[in-house]
């Protein structure tokens, strides 16, 4: 996608001038400020994150991008990207802790304070283990450690002599699960030796048990070919990172048992895993739900809907935040089993229950406390798709107002891949409550002055309020409104300089979503995310390889929106590498 | 469990040959780690911002204050010990959420080498020869919570958050953990068993290092560099306490986060009281969200959106009953430190402590960084500058004329507490355009 550049000339005289007072976002509400839900480190926008030098001899640790980087070219032989370790997230281990033991009632404990990155916290470069997190780790392993010996002894142990045969016999049982992959002889050594220090069989599991929990087996999954492999070589994935790959992309957890045996099956056959026939099995598992959300709320910034909200302008109540999550999960769920990219962005329904019904001014016939598919009739007061959806304009907005920046930027950075960069130090993006009948639109053209381009602000927020104003149909709470504050709303809008083609005006969401489900460059730009969510990738060399393998698979199904995520597993990234990542 | 005292003599003559490794044998010696400067240690208290109708002492004489604000009142308990310090700004005080000026002096601009003020002074120590078993300990609960996942801290190194331990438990574990015998089994044997297991994971470790790239190699050097940290302090630590210090009862978790902190404090007064760590930090949630439940009050609710932002109607009622309850664990903390001895027998712990409450914002609800406010407290009148009323110290800052002068820092009391630690290099802190006014803030320091 081409870069946008914001007039960097007038952003130069900006950095050489006093404070300026923009209204870019709200004094409330802190997730609707404008600029702000992400990270703004600047800097780094766009270019996949610096490097920081180590003190004193410290690793050299890359920053996190701030933006999805430009894409590097697919070359004429390929690559499949290179090889990396990938810690569990803090949602990934505690699913696998409970999945581990098959008991919900495990011990559960705050560990990880990861940062997200893009939206997500699935950045392989982000996801550290540094300082007292290791005590933490290890605390907590030994009170699960603890725990297991106290309540699953037998399902750990089959045997309980402490003969050499029956410690060795528990911890290749134990540790294949626990690493998810079959211990080799040296690594059964290692921990037998732990073993067998003990003075008595339950205390030789707690060790081994404890010892697993912090080995660095459990918590990274590596992404490297087989143990034989150095750096730099080019590998097949073993069967079992693939299970591993495939089994925390679908379900957030470690591979269950079906998936453990093909993974075996193929190990002992020395062949690979039949990925698919495990893809429609997993993508059938309720926990895929779960991972398909995550993916939807990071790349659609559902986590700003719990912004506050000035109770002197905009009411809205945790029942209704609850219910207009309800109603996008319902959705998106929806569109992925059996819809596409068109249909996410235009589908003339959602799924409603009584209250959101109500929420919204549509009718309630039928309806209860489950969401249930619902189409808008002629003369709704609702536009079709996603982009319409209380989950999103209330979180796109300030604590007073819709925020045409939000949401214009939304649209720019989430569907057009296009980042806007971060504003420059020192600019207050501090709003002033809208004036006696002023509309949305009309604060921030005062506030911006989109014409005066001695400014800078204008070079930036062109790009965005001018598409959000196509939004103005809905006020800071989602509810559909003909006119603000005393003002007939006006939602003409245009898109500035898109990624490819001629600008376009629109009138209102509809007009915008049409254009959004046409645009190959929206589709390519679905691709990017999910792949950097299910890869913990933004950029890597030849990474166009990738997202060509990826759109060429979703286009073959009219872009539906499983397609995408299949498209994922299939590629060759899924399966092969080739080198390591640069630093 | 609490551990009786022993003496050294006693302790000789029951640990046997596993025990001593050299590094401790200072403090056998009786000779605490050499101090750096006048005082020894720092605790960096850490919340959201607050309204400075609020917080500025409704009355003062000269830079004496005569009557507290309703909700810094519960600081007039401690009032011989503290200096209110106001109106001094950041380097960009319209920054947002998530800008990491409160304790690294730096904006979004820096972001990429935004260091936090008690991770400098840790690396200033060290190269000062002046170690202890823990450099830094954070703690606080509530600041990776679920709720807001783009909450952020105040901790930062080298561009990088940086977490802090939010189990009571598992924070005295860290601290305090092999001190103590497990049911059924000695010290030794847990100990045995936990440095077994690090040389198990170091060795993991290094071979899994040796199959990987360099940036990959580089990422598990931290996971390693943090398993030989434990290992240190296993080898350091001997199988009872001794001296004036004692190990705490292990606590137990609460599901309310100001409860955990309550027993964070705690922590934090034993763990300086064993010359375990010297320089902590307490966070109580992120910038976005902390859950407040107090029913004592009662009070309830996200102390960012429902006490700052939608407070103002309300005159801000509720973010001044919460600040009034801050104010007095603040309280409290200090009281802790001012009853407590030093190990070597010197006085009291307050006396070689500074105790700084930070904030992320000046005006919260504005999200304004201008009146950037800070509570110190110190004793004995070693660094910090007291008087028996109390002192408030104002700044420059303010917005009507941050266009054509920002006024004071607020960096600069950062550098205070760095000079009161012995630091008096700042180079590689804060805003590298700081200038001439690279320096501690006058009128701070006796």
């Amino acid at each position: 996608m081409p870069k946008l550049t914001c007039s960097l000339e007038l952003r130069r005289l900006l950095a050489a001038t006093a404070l300026m007072s923009v209204a870019l976002g709200s004094n409330f509400g802190c997730l609707g400020c404008a600029g702000e839900g992400e990270p703004m480190t600047q800097g780094t926008a766009g270019q996949g994150g610096g490097t920081i030098t180590g003190t004193g001899g410290a690793p050299v640790i890359p920053l996190p991008p701030s933006d999805l980087p430009a894409e590097k070219a697919c070359g004429s032989a390929g690559s499949p990207g290179p090889r990396q370790l990938r810690r569990l997230t803090a949602v990934e281990f505690a699913a696998t802790v409970r999945d581990l033991f098959r008991d919900p009632s495990v011990p559960t404990a705050s560990i990880f304070g990861d940062q997200p990155t893009l939206g997500f916290t699935v950045d392989s470069g982000s996801l550290l283990i540094q300082d007292l997190v290791g005590d933490a780790l290890r605390d907590y392993a030994e009170t699960v450690a603890t725990w297991a010996v106290t309540n699953h002894l037998a399902d750990i142990a089959t045997c309980m002599t402490m003969d050499s045969a029956c410690r060795r016999q528990v911890i290749a049982s134990f540790g294949r699960r626990a690493f998810r992959a079959p211990l080799p002889a040296a690594r059964i050594d290692a921990y037998e030796a732990l073993f067998a220090a003990e003075t008595s069989f339950a205390k030789g599991v707690e060790a081994m048990v404890a010892a697993m929990l912090q080995s660095p087996h459990f918590l990274y999954r590596t992404e490297l070919g087989p143990e034989s492999a150095g750096p730099g070589s080019t590998v097949t994935l073993t069967p079992y990172e693939v299970a591993s790959s495939l089994s925390y992309l679908l379900t957030g957890s470690m591979p269950d048992d079906q998936l453990t045996q093909a993974a075996d099956a193929a190990g002992a056959a020395g062949g690979v895993l039949d990925v698919d026939a495990q893809l429609t099995r997993l993508l059938a598992d309720p926990r895929a739900q779960d991972a398909v959300m995550r993916f939807a709320s990071g790349w659609l910034s559902l986590d700003r809907l719990a912004g506050a909200k000035d109770p002197a302008y905009l009411a809205l109540t945790d029942a209704n935040r609850a219910d207009m999550l309800g109603e996008t999960r319902a959705f998106f769920l929806d569109t992925f089993t059996t819809g596409s990219l068109s249909t996410l962005l235009t589908a003339n329904y959602s799924f409603l229950n009584t209250r959101m019904a109500q929420y919204y001014g549509l009718p309630t016939t039928g309806l209860g406390t489950t969401f249930t598919k619902v189409t808008f009739g002629a003369g709704a007061t609702r536009d079709p798709g996603i982009l319409a959806q209380g989950a999103l304009l209330a979180g796109l907005a300030t604590a007073r107002t819709g925020s045409p920046t939000q949401r214009g930027k939304l649209v720019r950075g989430r569907f057009l891949c296009q980042p806007i960069p971060p504003p420059p130090p020192g600019v207050d993006t501090n709003l002033p409550p809208p004036a006696a009948n002023q509309s949305t639109r009309a604060l921030y053209e005062a506030h911006v002055n989109y014409a005066n381009t001695t400014r800078s602000c204008p070079g930036c927020h062109v790009f965005m309020d001018r598409i959000g104003f196509g939004f103005e149909h809905y006020d800071g709470v989602g509810k559909y409104r003909t006119m603000d504050n005393g003002q007939t709303v006006d939602s003409s809008a245009v898109v500035v300089s898109p990624p490819s083609g001629a600008e376009k005006s629109f009138d209102g969401i509809a007009e915008l979503a049409t254009w959004l489900a046409a645009n190959e460059d929206v589709k390519r730009c679905l691709v990017r995310y999910w792949t950097y969510y299910a890869y913990g990738a933004a950029s890597w060399e030849q990474d166009a390889c990738t997202y060509n393998a990826v759109q060429a698979e979703a286009a073959q199904n009219g872009f539906a929106l499983k397609n995408v995520l299949t498209g994922v597993v299939h590629a060759p990234r899924f399966t092969r590498r080739a080198g390591d990542q640069s630093p | 469990m609490k551990m009786p005292k022993l003496t050294r003599r006693s302790l000789i003559k029951s640990a046997g040959a596993s025990l001593i490794a050299a590094p401790f044998l200072s403090l056998l010696d009786g000779k605490p780690a050499r101090a750096a400067g006048r005082v020894k240690r720092v605790l960096f208290f850490c919340t959201m911002g607050t309204q400075s109708e609020l917080w500025t002492p409704t009355s003062v004489s000269g830079d004496n204050i005569t009557t507290f604000s309703p909700s810094t009142l519960p600081l007039a308990a401690i009032r011989e010990n503290i200096v209110l310090v106001d109106n001094l700004s950041s380097g960009t005080p319209t920054e947002g959420h998530g800008c990491p000026q409160g304790l690294c002096g730096v904006g979004y601009q820096y972001t990429s080498s935004a260091t936090s003020v008690e991770q400098f002074i840790a690396e200033k120590l060290k190269a000062m020869s002046v170690n202890t078993l823990i450099p830094v300990l954070l703690v606080g609960d509530g600041t990776a919570d679920a709720a807001s996942s783009n909450g952020r801290v105040m901790f930062w190194r080298n561009g990088t958050q940086l977490s802090t331990l939010a189990s009571p438990r598992t924070a005295f574990n860290t601290v305090f953990g092999n001190f103590m015998a497990p049911a059924g089994g000695g010290v030794d044997a847990l100990k045995n068993r936990r440095l077994a297991t690090c040389s198990l994971i170091e060795d993991e470790i290094g071979a899994l290092q040796g199959r990987l790239g360099p940036r990959e190699r580089d990422r598990l050097q931290l996971h390693y560099q943090s398993i030989q940290q434990i290992q240190a302090r296993l080898m350091q630590t001997p199988t009872m306490p001794m001296g004036s210090c004692t190990v705490p009862a292990s606590p137990t978790d609460s599901s309310n986060p100001l409860n955990n902190n309550r027993m964070h404090l705690d922590l934090l007064v034993n763990a300086f009281a064993c010359d375990i760590t010297r320089v902590a930090g307490i966070h109580y949630g992120n910038d976005q969200y902390l859950k407040v439940d107090l029913p004592d009050i009662p009070l309830s609710g996200n102390n960012h959106a429902d006490f700052i932002h939608s407070g103002r109607s309300e005159s801000f009622a509720r973010l001044a009953k919460f600040e009034a309850w801050l104010a007095g664990e603040f309280a409290y903390v200090v009281q802790q430190l001012k009853t407590r001895d030093e190990a070597d027998g010197s006085g009291k712990l307050l006396d070689n402590t500074l105790v700084i409450w930070c904030r992320d914002f000046g005006d919260a609800d504005e999200h304004w960084q201008y009146a950037m406010k800070f509570v110190i407290a110190g004793g004995a009148n070693k660094y910090l500058k007291t008087s028996p009323m109390g002192r408030y110290v104002k700044g420059s800052a303010t917005r009507a004329t941050a266009a054509t002068d920002p006024g004071d820092r607020h960096e600069r009391i950062l550098l205070n507490v760095c000079e009161a630690l012995g630091i008096t290099s700042y180079t590689g802190f804060g805003d590298p355009a700081l200038g001439a006014n690279k320096k501690p803030y006058p009128n701070i320091a006796v």
